[in-house]
């Protein structure tokens, strides 16, 4: 503040005052994240009656002052400054917590701006960290100016600092002056690309809610004082009844409005999406209200998936997935992230430079017992068959119609499931993929696997079939339906790769 | 052929070479777990046809009077097929130890057989419940960072072994010795 350059880090000093605004914030948001419930319920029930008013404002401008309050006060109670070693973050109102972080152990130092941010020229600034532990600090907000010179004073530091740490996990040396390094641009989507993104994006995630709330509102009101074989013929009569009247005309209003949906949240989400990689490392920085960033470390990285759904499939894109495991002393928290709108080109840089050069190619890929189908479309048609009987008992000839069309569509879709799934299987890794319209890939190497499960069903049981479940620190992967012989040849080479591994899979 | 002597650079692998899951010969558990089972569906058992013939033997309501015998012969059928379920089941959990891996297999119906590697594992846990303790009996836990839906509990395993495995399992594993 006196000087520019050579600022004083060794005194401890507070944020931009900004960061209340920012303090506030996180205040609400955490507020209304909790309370949000509470708040339909009140809002609902007040449309009724208009008693109990005053009493809902009170308790609410109640927690706003006493949020407000205790935001200035953890303002001012907050502190950062740096000593000969280390970077230390005091704060806390009642429970006071100091953060150390010593400059050895700082990965990288990123800025972040919300468009809040940009407008009072300031920045967030979150400062990631290596070791077991992961912990990342966060300064909510400091002037431009600051930030700059704390980063390189930090970075100056470190570089002084010179430690080096060794990776007890690979027994390799990692000098930590890698912060500098330089990045590889994979991907950057411009905002055309990132309407096209949208427009592929699955539209039919809401669809469930609509017709949850619609199937609620069909039901509603017909169940009093009736019995249930005329609630049931009520509420599919009500099909019937929407069909005919103008109602399924919502319907039609409704799809652009789910593509629109997902055309914007993938805007704001993914927008100025830069997808680098540098070192041993990937990373992703997006967003429009919020910034994201996201990193995985190679070895971090448990399964790589890639899927396409029909659009995609007609642009050629697809959504990288990464799946890593975050090791924590006690918790297990699986850590995932991923990327839309990758060309097939983009899907092999990330496979090679994971896995090596000229890794993750298989020769024979393997599909599963047709038995995997067999008994998808017998549990089915037990199940629509049974309907079907209510149906031409309660005579609803257009209902068994509709009925016996989505009989044959969902056997389809389960053929075409069985279709689709398939593993492969080469020295090092092992590739699944999958899927019902569109396809999932999935590719892990076998040394990343924790424990193999072989498992069977009374129906495999009978036919000498069995599932194999393959459980990785990231989740598990299964391959349906095979010969229980199979199974146990991959089992055993699984875990002949697992057992005669040195290396660490975290 | 050795299978420790096997380095990870070793590329070629014939799997047909491979140490296969299916020679393995399985140990059963303990016998006297199956009585330690059977006690402890027993107290459940009890509680339950407990709670339901007292609600037969307290109701005023005018129900027909084959309604109690009903309950009374699902009740006794029921009870029986538990029973049936927790002597199958005790006949098909086998456990079986290797140089490198520990096998699980479980299920009458829905079968599993469960592999994790020693050096896969994050914990080792001897565990002993009081009706286990009447009989010196004692459950292992084993976890891994595969979730846990995929972590091994072994029942039916004498104290002192436990305690052996478990040390045998530690010292493949280099982990610290916790309890």
């Amino acid at each position: 503040m006196k000087k520019n350059n050579m600022q004083d880090f060794s005194i401890p000093r507070r944020q931009s005052q900004w960061a209340i605004i920012f303090i506030v914030l996180r205040f609400l948001y955490k507020l209304a994240k909790q309370l949000w419930p509470l708040g339909v319920a009140i809002f609902l029930g007040r449309s009724g009656t208009s008693s109990g008013f005053e009493r809902y404002e009170l308790i609410a401008s109640g927690i706003g002052i006493f949020g407000m309050i205790s935001s200035i006060i953890a303002y001012f109670k907050y502190y950062y400054h740096i000593s000969d070693e280390e970077l230390v973050i005091q704060k806390g109102i009642l429970k006071k917590t100091k953060l150390n972080l010593p400059f050895a152990r700082i990965q990288s130092i990123n800025f972040s701006q919300s468009i809040l941010h940009q407008a009072l020229n300031v920045t967030a600034v979150e400062i990631e960290s290596a070791g077991s532990d992961q912990k990342e600090l966060k300064i909510d907000a400091l002037t431009m100016e600051n930030a700059e010179a704390l980063r390189s004073y930090l970075l100056a530091k470190k570089q002084a600092a010179k430690v080096e740490y060794v990776s007890i996990d690979e027994g390799e040396t990692i000098t930590s002056n890698y912060v500098e390094e330089e990045r590889d641009l994979i991907l950057h989507l411009s905002p055309q690309e990132l309407v096209r993104v949208g427009l592929t994006q699955n539209h039919l995630k809401p669809v469930g809610l609509i017709f949850g709330l619609l199937g609620s509102s069909i039901g509603y009101g017909y169940t009093m004082g009736m019995d249930p074989i005329d609630i049931i013929r009520s509420y599919f009569t009500n099909i019937e009844d929407i069909v005919y009247s103008q109602q399924i005309w919502w319907l039609l209003v409704l799809v652009p409005i789910m593509v629109l949906y997902s055309v914007v949240t993938t805007y704001l989400r993914h927008y100025n999406l830069q997808f680098t990689r540098s070192g041993k490392r990937f990373h992703v920085v997006q967003g429009l209200l919020n910034k994201q960033q996201f990193s995985a470390l190679d070895r971090k990285i448990q399964i790589l998936s890639w899927s396409q759904n029909p659009l995609q499939r007609i642009l050629g894109l697809y959504q990288i997935f990464f799946r890593q495991a975050k090791s924590g002393d006690k918790e297990k928290e699986v850590a995932r992230f991923s990327i839309p709108g990758c060309e097939q080109d983009k899907v092999e840089y990330v496979k090679e430079n994971w896995l090596g050069e000229g890794r993750g190619q298989f020769d024979k890929h393997y599909g599963v017992s047709h038995h995997y189908f067999q008994r998808s479309a017998i549990y089915q048609s037990v199940v629509y068959g049974a309907l079907l009987a209510i149906f031409i008992y309660l005579k609803l000839p257009i209902q068994m119609g509709l009925l016996v069309l989505w009989w044959i569509f969902s056997i389809y879709m389960s053929y075409k499931q069985y279709k689709k799934k398939s593993y492969a299987l080469n020295e090092r890794e092992i590739y699944i993929g999958g899927g019902i319209l569109g396809f999932k890939h999935s590719l892990l190497p076998l040394y990343k696997v924790q424990n193999v499960a072989i498992k069977q069903n009374p129906y495999q049981l009978r036919r000498d079939l069995s599932t194999l479940y393959i459980y990785t620190s990231a989740g598990a992967i299964r391959i349906p339906y095979i010969p229980l012989s199979s199974a146990q040849r991959l089992l055993d080479l699984i875990l002949y790769r697992v057992e005669t591994s040195r290396k660490s899979w975290i | 052929m050795s299978f420790s002597d096997i380095h990870f650079t070793n590329d070629q692998v014939d799997i047909e070479q491979l140490p296969a899951v299916e020679h393995l010969s399985y140990q059963h558990l303990h016998k006297d777990y199956l009585t330690v089972e059977m006690i402890a569906t027993a107290i459940i058992m009890s509680i339950i046809s407990i709670a339901m013939l007292s609600f037969l033997g307290f109701n005023d309501l005018s129900i027909p009077t084959f309604v109690p015998w009903l309950m009374i012969a699902v009740l006794i059928s029921f009870v029986s097929f538990v029973f049936y379920v927790t002597w199958r089941g005790y006949k098909n959990k086998q456990y079986a130890l290797r140089h490198l891996d520990i096998h699980y297999k479980e299920g009458i119906w829905w079968r599993s057989n469960t592999v994790i590697p020693y050096n896969r594992i994050q914990h080792v846990e001897v565990q002993q419940g009081p009706i286990e303790r009447m009989f010196d009996l004692s459950k292992i836990k084993i976890y891994t960072a595969g979730g846990s839906s995929s972590d091994l509990s072994i029942g039916g395993i004498q104290i002192d072994e436990a305690h052996r495995i478990k040390q045998y399992i530690i010292n493949k594993t280099g982990l610290d010795e916790e309890e």
